[in-house]
């Protein structure tokens, strides 16, 4: 099938079903987006359409970092070439790949002393990574900005800095609490997968961190925090066009 | 924005008597010495007079980290804790411990380069340092208890990545043989006291900032990438211990991956592999020194490496031994490196199933859990020989009370029974009888008071003491006459690995002797070892050149037991290193353009100062006889071999004298007394420093 | 017309012969990374065999491909060839593999005492330094304990090898080196100092 005519095909669907008459399943809309070379992002146009119509299907992304913690020796080189080699600073807070926060105590944190994992537990070293998330994706549905969007080719959920307002409503969205602030410029961000040559997945000694094709990692990762963000009411109407019965 | 990259800015200064906390600007002040030991001799010599003793409130002790702590470049999670050290004997002197971990890069990230502490608290307290906001609490219940539990429970306040240096009960309790602790396994020798004495518990520290990097991002990575290409294993060793397919070489270093050798108490387990030094992305699996120092038996009992802040080497090894649960009743877990893994089983001449077994491992995992929670000092091991000595020759049972003496399971001590350390450990921690202070105040007190000669412990040489209360470090035994050199200079054992890491690298000598004439002008300044020549000035500029570089590491915050690299493991590169690494890395973080001689000049100012503080406070110019002394045991060879013969160690007086008049030379200072006249001083930049020393009479 | 068949049919046989030599090339490679010299039965085997390719132009596949070996020799900067115990040639990269690893895999194909003897002779002249006994039960060596002893005790007999002595460091380890490079007591302290002393002093 030539591209053209399969970009045709897509056209319609969407046409078809943003016009509210057909059900448009997600598997649809899902296996289109997988096989499709061209993709939604020749459509955005017609999808960003201006305020009163926010974008909340993002293309999926077409790589994710996996980490192995049994191989993490807690050398936090992963976070310091993230900011370093992108930010020009060392600040492992805004790290987009967090071990710091794991590294003492386990995830549980402080409060299980020596009897968790990280250093003083058990020793297994555990890395948070961001799963790149298929839709929904929080973090952009939370955004009341659109400021978080997918950027082909890789399709990375990253931060559009020029319209983040710094409202940190993101940080609260992220139920794996991935989501990064650069306090120094006040904006929120995230992991870009580097363009699709991760500095963290190069810098790290140990061969922890493996980037690979997606797949979706957000029923086999326990979340961190119950998530307080609320989705924006432009939005929720959004989600209601393709959820509606 | 600041002027300058890489520093945080900020000078700390906490006056516990007073309560008062303020800050100093660090360029302003202190750029001149760039950090760690640079800012803590600068603060002793301009606020810490002459006499002050190390448990005085008037005492300082001066946390410093450097421009490149807490930025990627590789090996820089070092602080250095420089105060008047209390094993110092006769008498106290300045004296620096270092720790590793994650206590260096979270000072920076909390806006701060250094925190100074003086005065005396009249209550213990701890230091909590958040974000540029410094606050002094009350640290009442967390005063008697271990390193970990006060660790975990200021984690408990300020967060789960929170940095914590604590003193356990020695500090508490003054023994001077005692340590300031950071992240589980990462000690600082011989300075634990002076925090105790300061009722300072801790200082716990969490920072969400950044180190700024000046340069272009872009040519950053390129730097740190191309540092990362020249890493060695551990202690920079470039060749692996075994032949593996890429190696032209392979010798006994600390490099033992190989296929087939395997941290066996992963899960699942992990084989470390062919490291190819091309493949930066399994630098950490190089080194295993659980291995290296606990032989074989350790393969199967390792999880993996860790170690400092963004540095890719592990040094430190975390071991799980599930036996010393039962037997002990202590966590199978525990980690350290090198001393502090050795803790244990030094206390013991032999265990039944040999050097290298199971009792050796398990005395290593007792000791560890006990030392690093104590926070006691081993000061390289010293306490042990001399505890074995002590013993063996029955000098413990004739100087302590009858009773005390039985006190001790002194069968289960001869038997190698790891369980004996329960009952030595936390005494000397808690002061408890004689023989247990005793052990605690240092070789040198403990000699004057037991009326025992310090000129026989020197001449004992498997003794390996030095002077002044403290043991040789890296010295005659591989690097000849430079090692002499450099163990004369400092006022503790010296914690110079400059030379050590080249001669121990595994390379042919032939290879290093070229390389030693790129780097020190001739092929002469490196011997191989135990195959010693005469001194020639080459040897005396390696001297120098590896002391200026500790105090460089020192300072801007890199490992001496990694840096200077300059040996690498590539063959392309003819093995050879980069000497400018230094220099790099700092003008590229900083933004202020130094070159490789530039910085080098910064080093010798911070040498130099740490010589003016001893000469200042021993009170005299005669350095090169009441100072920079050498034992009886370097001239002595036990067989009676010729020197300059293959096979022997030993050094010739008269060649040794040369020794120090070449070494006084090229650093410019008299050469009868060994002090620096006033032009050196001045050279420098620490003219006033020379004045101060003029108007008492101590210039030569 | 034909011009254009020939010039194809040549198009296609360049670009089968370029696909074997770089699948040879990469086996090299492979099995150097892996610490393996390669034989050159082992590459037809696994172009012929494994890959089910026949040679350009028809032919025995040990014929064609031994053409293909040779080009690909040329072409590849890091490939190497070293004659192996045999007389045969033996194959590596030198991207992965040090002609040091290499010769000592040759040697490891003949007599393992002759194995043992040049390279504790090597060692106890290059770095300078005594060479632990059990190296040459690990790899790459893997000699059994059988046929150390055997070694060694034939190394005592001949003439040729006395210069092979021992020496036992503190803890019991024996070291061996060559009295043509490394005098007894100067061996006996290098081993201590590598045994011993090293992890003694940290």
């Amino acid at each position: 099938m030539d591209n053209n005519k399969e970009q045709q095909e897509i056209f319609q669907l969407f046409l078809d079903s943003t016009e509210l008459n057909n059900l448009f399943s997600r598997r649809q809309f899902l296996k289109l987006s997988g096989i499709s070379i061209v993709g939604i992002s020749a459509l955005s146009p017609l999808l960003a359409r201006a305020a009163t119509s926010p974008l909340i299907i993002l293309e999926q992304a077409k790589g994710v970092i996996i980490a192995d913690p049994t191989k993490c020796v807690a050398c936090r080189r992963c976070e310091l070439a993230c900011t370093e080699f992108n930010d020009g600073k060392a600040k492992p807070s805004m790290a987009r790949i967090k071990v710091a926060r794991n590294m003492n105590f386990g995830p549980k944190g402080a409060y299980a002393g020596q009897n968790g994992e990280g250093n003083w537990g058990k020793g297994l070293i555990v890395q948070d990574l961001c799963k790149q998330c298929p839709h929904p994706v929080p973090c952009a549905d939370a955004c009341p900005n659109d400021a978080i969007v997918a950027i082909p080719p890789i399709n990375a959920r990253v931060v559009d800095a020029k319209k983040c307002v710094g409202c940190r409503m993101c940080q609260n969205a992220c139920p794996w609490e991935m989501m990064s602030f650069d306090t120094d410029t006040s904006k929120a961000t995230k992991c870009t997968l580097c363009n699709g040559k991760p500095k963290c997945v190069e810098a790290c000694p140990a061969e922890a961190l493996t980037y690979t094709s997606w797949r979706d990692l957000t029923d086999k990762v326990p979340v961190r925090i119950s998530p307080v963000a609320m989705i924006p009411a432009e939005k929720a109407t959004m989600c209601y066009e393709c959820h509606k019965k | 924005m600041a002027k300058f990259g890489g520093w945080a800015g900020k000078v700390l200064r906490v006056n516990l008597s007073s309560g008062r906390i303020w800050t100093e600007d660090t360029v302003e002040h202190y750029r001149d010495v760039l950090g760690g030991t640079g800012i803590g001799y600068k603060v002793l010599w301009n606020e810490v007079a002459a006499g002050t003793k190390p448990f005085d409130p008037a005492n300082k002790i001066i946390f410093g980290v450097g421009p490149l702590a807490g930025t990627g470049a590789p090996c820089n999670g070092r602080t250095a804790i420089t105060t008047l050290f209390p094993t110092c004997w006769p008498k106290p002197l300045v004296g620096t411990g270092h720790m590793g971990g994650q206590f260096a890069a979270e000072l920076k990230y909390a806006g701060f380069d250094a925190v100074i502490v003086e005065g005396k608290a009249d209550h213990p307290v701890w230091l909590s340092i958040v974000d540029k906001k410094a606050e002094i609490k009350d640290a009442r219940r967390l005063w008697g208890q271990g390193i970990r539990r006060a660790t975990i429970e200021i984690s408990q306040e300020l967060g789960p990545d929170a940095a914590v240096a604590a003193i356990g009960q020695a500090g508490e309790n003054l023994v001077p043989m005692s340590v300031i602790m950071n992240s589980y396994s990462h000690s600082a020798g011989g300075v634990g006291a002076v925090m105790g004495s300061k009722n300072l518990k801790a200082i716990g520290v969490r920072g969400t900032g950044s180190v700024r990097i000046a340069g272009k991002k872009e040519a950053w990575e390129k730097l740190v990438k191309y540092h990362l290409s020249l890493l060695g294993a551990n202690n920079q060793h470039v060749v692996p211990s075994t032949p593996q397919p890429w190696a032209e070489y392979s010798s006994p270093t600390r490099w033992v991956a190989s296929k087939g050798r395997k941290w066996g108490a992963s899960n699942p387990v992990i084989d470390t592999g062919t490291c190819d030094p091309h493949d930066l992305n399994r630098i950490a699996y190089r080194t295993t020194n659980s291995a290296y120092y606990l032989g074989d038996i350790a393969w199967q009992y390792t999880v993996r490496g860790n170690g400092c802040t963004g540095c890719p080497i592990r040094c430190h090894t975390l071991l799980k031994v599930p036996a010393v649960s039962a037997k002990y009743g202590i966590p199978e877990t525990g980690m350290n490196t090198c001393g502090g893994l050795n803790f244990g089983r030094s206390f013991f001449k032999k265990f039944p199933d040999g050097p290298r077994g199971q009792g050796n491992l398990e005395a290593c995992m007792v000791g560890m859990h006990m030392a690093d929670d104590y926070g006691i000092w081993c000061n390289y091991s010293q306490l042990q020989r001399d505890f074995i000595k002590l013993y063996y020759d029955g000098t413990i049972k004739s100087k302590i009370p009858e009773k005390e003496f039985k006190s001790y399971s002194w069968d289960k001590y001869e038997g190698g029974d790891p369980a004996f350390l329960f009952e030595l450990l936390p005494r000397i921690a808690m002061k408890d009888g004689e023989l247990a202070t005793a052990l605690g105040q240092g070789t040198g007190y403990l000699l004057e008071k037991w009326g025992l000669s310090e000129e026989q412990w020197g001449e004992d040489k498997d003794l390996l003491y030095w002077k002044m209360g403290h043991p040789k470090h890296h010295s005659n035994e591989e690097v000849g006459q430079c090692g002499v050199i450099i163990n004369t200079q400092y006022n503790r054992d010296v914690q110079c690995h400059s030379h050590t890491k080249f001669t121990r690298n595994g390379l042919p000598i032939d290879v290093q002797k070229r390389l030693a004439a790129d780097i020190w002008g001739t092929p002469d300044a490196v011997d191989a070892m135990g195959a010693y020549t005469p001194m020639n000035m080459g040897k005396a500029q390696m001297a120098k050149w590896s002391l200026i570089r500790k105090e460089l590491h020192d300072s801007l915050s890199l490992c001496n037991w990694m840096g200077p690299w300059v040996a690498s493991p590539l063959k392309e590169r003819g093995y050879r290193g980069d000497d400018s690494l230094e220099s790099m890395l700092y003008t590229l973080a900083t933004g202020d353009k130094k070159s490789r001689e530039e910085l080098d000049l910064v080093g010798e100012r911070i040498l130099l100062l740490h010589r003016a503080l001893t000469i200042r406070d021993m009170g005299t110019k005669e350095m090169r006889t009441q100072h920079d002394i050498i034992p009886e045991w370097v001239y002595h060879d036990p067989n009676n071999k010729p020197v300059y013969t293959k096979g022997t160690i030993h050094l010739d007086r008269d060649d040794m004298k040369l020794a120090m008049d070449m070494y006084y030379e090229m650093m410019g200072w008299d050469k009868a007394t060994g002090a620096p006249p006033a032009e050196a001083y001045k050279k420098l930049g620490l003219a006033k420093v020379g004045e101060e020393l003029g108007k008492k009479n101590l210039l030569p | 017309m034909d011009q254009e068949k020939t010039n194809e049919g040549n198009k296609e046989t360049q670009e089968r012969e370029a696909l074997y030599q770089s699948m040879a090339a990469d086996l090299i490679r492979e099995n150097s990374k892996a610490g393996k010299l390669v034989l050159p039965e082992e590459i037809v085997h696994a172009l012929h065999t494994k890959h089910g390719l026949t040679p350009v132009g028809g032919g025995a596949p040990d014929g064609g491909f031994s053409m293909i070996l040779q080009e690909t020799m040329k072409q590849q900067g890091d490939l190497r060839e070293i004659p192996g115990h045999d007389g045969l040639p033996r194959y590596y990269s030198e991207q992965y593999m040090s002609v040091a690893y290499a010769r000592l895999l040759v040697q490891k194909e003949g007599d393992p005492l002759v194995l043992i003897a040049e390279t504790v002779r090597e060692n106890s002249k290059v770095y300078p330094r005594p060479i632990s006994r059990d190296t040459f039960k690990n790899e790459p060596f893997a000699l059994t304990e059988e046929e150390m002893v055997t070694c060694l005790e034939k190394m005592k007999a001949g003439d040729q090898y006395n210069d092979i002595a021992q020496t036992m460091t503190s803890e019991g380890i024996v070291y061996l080196y060559s009295t043509l490079h490394l005098d007894p007591d100067y061996a006996s302290m290098l081993a201590e100092w590598l045994d011993v002393g090293q992890y003694r002093n940290p």
